[in-house]
């Protein structure tokens, strides 16, 4: 890759990985560290995808996998700092409260809970593109997203149905 | 309640429909069903508050951070390009192949002369 279409892709989609790794740490020097490392592998790669939404998803396995070996290679450590606690849930850009719950919500979530519903519903892929993404059956991501989403009903919801 | 509400549709059916796997059959069964209809409206709730949570930007030291990290590293990873012809010459195979066809041939010449 030249450094032209390396500027490229930074410039199209840091924001979104950025976010993306931030919603899943929920700590911002995890998160330079792991999108620093995702965007070297980026750099390095002789061929990346050439189409928009190929490249997007693309880009969006490195990033999940970087974040994945950063977990495994600091497990311990990496673990008590990703503890998504409800006061760094929140530690977000917006304080409102409506937002602060909803942050405090998400903090339950596994990190693979976490990753399926931005993935779905704040990037608005599919079931089947989150699965390849994630490297996951179809299937398997649906039932995540399922129970995911129920345990974040269970909480958001005065009077559960 | 109507007929269709007497029976309800499984939490993750009407899950799966509010999330986009739309269904007639449930469709129809939430315009009857006070119960049915309250939890899709609950999940398309949660659905608008988490697509709508703001993202932040990319902060400008962390930018800098990758663009001269991701230089450095890839030009400092990054061979010379060589010619391919070369390059095959001196791959592990080539040169193993070679050497044994060389020791073939001294043994050969040794054997002829001798």
């Amino acid at each position: 890759m030249d450094e032209a279409q390396f500027n490229r892709i930074y410039e199209a989609y840091s924001r979104k990985l950025y976010n993306y790794v931030l919603w899943v740490t929920r700590s911002r020097p995890m998160c330079e560290d792991i999108l620093q490392s995702a965007f070297v592998k980026v750099w390095k790669y002789p061929m990346v995808p050439q189409v928009e939404r190929e490249l997007e998803a693309w880009l969006f396995t490195v990033v999940r996998n970087t974040c994945m070996d950063h977990f495994r290679s600091n497990s311990r450590h990496a673990r008590l700092r990703t503890e998504f606690s409800a006061e760094s849930a929140h530690s977000h850009i917006d304080d409102s409260a409506e937002n602060r719950m909803t942050w405090e919500m998400i903090a339950g979530l596994s990190e693979d809970d976490r990753t399926v519903i931005y993935l779905h519903l704040k990037m608005g892929y599919n079931y089947r593109e989150v699965g390849r993404i994630m490297e996951m059956e179809e299937n398997a991501v649906r039932v995540r997203a399922f129970r995911a989403l129920k345990k974040l009903r269970d909480q958001f919801v005065e009077e559960p149905v | 309640m109507t007929q269709a509400s007497d029976t309800h549709f499984t939490e993750e059916e009407l899950t799966a429909h509010a999330m986009g796997e739309p269904s007639a059959s449930i469709a129809a069964h939430l315009v009857g069903c006070v119960t049915c209809a309250k939890l899709v409206e609950q999940i398309g709730r949660l659905k608008t508050d988490i697509a709508e949570l703001p993202d932040e930007d990319v902060p400008a030291s962390v930018r800098r951070r990758i663009l001269s990290s991701a230089r450095f590293r890839g030009h400092a990873s990054r061979r010379k390009p060589g010619h391919p012809f070369l390059d095959w010459v001196r791959s592990p195979a080539v040169l193993i192949v070679g050497a044994m066809l060389l020791l073939f041939l001294l043994y050969f010449a040794y054997v002829s002369l001798g």
